[in-house]
């Protein structure tokens, strides 16, 4: 059964957010400077954007959320579940497929698509 | 701490459907990041104003913050997740509980209605020996 493309572009903070959150537990600060260097700025969004997207990973039990007071600050820590493992598999599965599929479709050579 | 912004995104996200609690966590973290923000803008030598400035293009407009929250189903109040459930549900209670207000009303003021109701008991009564005794009066 052919499978319908996900609207991956909404998907990307969340695949971000789970992928940064199975190598280490972080708040919300330390994850958006994260996601800043690991995509080398090269997706920028306003950064309280990001606790939607916690808020609902942590209600769907993909993440589980830790209050820690950290030099007399209380900050919220984030860390994944099992749930949230399985999550990121298969939004990494799903990424790996459109994006393939546009390197697919970019790399044809030019006037392919006529013949086909 | 510009207050009337964080309070006119309480007031949007609340609207929208956002569940009050999610509103108030996800407030108490924006205000953190918000702080951290400022923080880092200050000690890069900006000015107050400019940190608070800085800090709020980092953060981004409350619309975005508010469109982001909600296309997540999962924030928000049932009734705003599943609309037609919640006016079947809102429906059904309304007709359960229409026949029961009279007698959840006298329940509640058991009291004074008792107090009424013996007051009338009592005022029929006098009003009716008033009127007997007239009566023996005319005969």
């Amino acid at each position: 059964m052919a499978q319908t493309n996900p609207p991956f572009m909404s998907g990307v903070p969340e695949l971000l957010v789970l992928r940064l959150l199975s190598r280490r537990e972080m708040y919300g600060y330390e994850l958006v400077k994260a996601v800043r260097v690991v995509t080398e700025e090269a997706i920028s969004l306003g950064e309280g954007v990001i606790y939607p997207v916690l808020h609902a990973l942590q209600k769907t039990g993909a993440l589980k959320a830790t209050r820690k007071s950290v030099n007399g600050r209380t900050r919220v820590y984030y860390s994944l579940t099992g749930k949230g493992e399985r999550r990121l598999s298969q939004l990494a599965g799903e990424w790996d497929r459109v994006a393939g599929g546009v390197r697919s479709a970019l790399s044809e050579p030019e006037g392919a698509v006529d013949h086909a | 701490m510009p207050e009337p912004r964080f309070e006119r995104l309480r007031t949007e996200l609340l609207d929208g459907g956002v569940a009050p609690d999610c509103v108030e966590n996800l407030l108490a973290e924006l205000h953190d990041h918000f702080a951290d923000l400022e923080l880092d803008a200050l000690e890069a030598g900006c000015s107050r104003a400019e940190a608070v400035a800085a800090a709020w293009s980092a953060l981004g407009s409350e619309d975005s913050i508010v469109a982001a929250a909600l296309c997540r189903p999962e924030l928000m109040t049932w009734p705003h997740r599943w609309p037609r459930t919640a006016s079947c549900v809102r429906s059904a209670l309304f007709l359960a509980l229409l026949p029961s207000v009279p007698v959840l009303y006298c329940v509640h003021r058991g009291p004074v209605i008792c107090r009424w109701g013996v007051s009338a008991c009592l005022a029929s009564l006098i009003t009716a020996l008033l009127f007997f005794v007239m009566q023996l009066a005319l005969y």
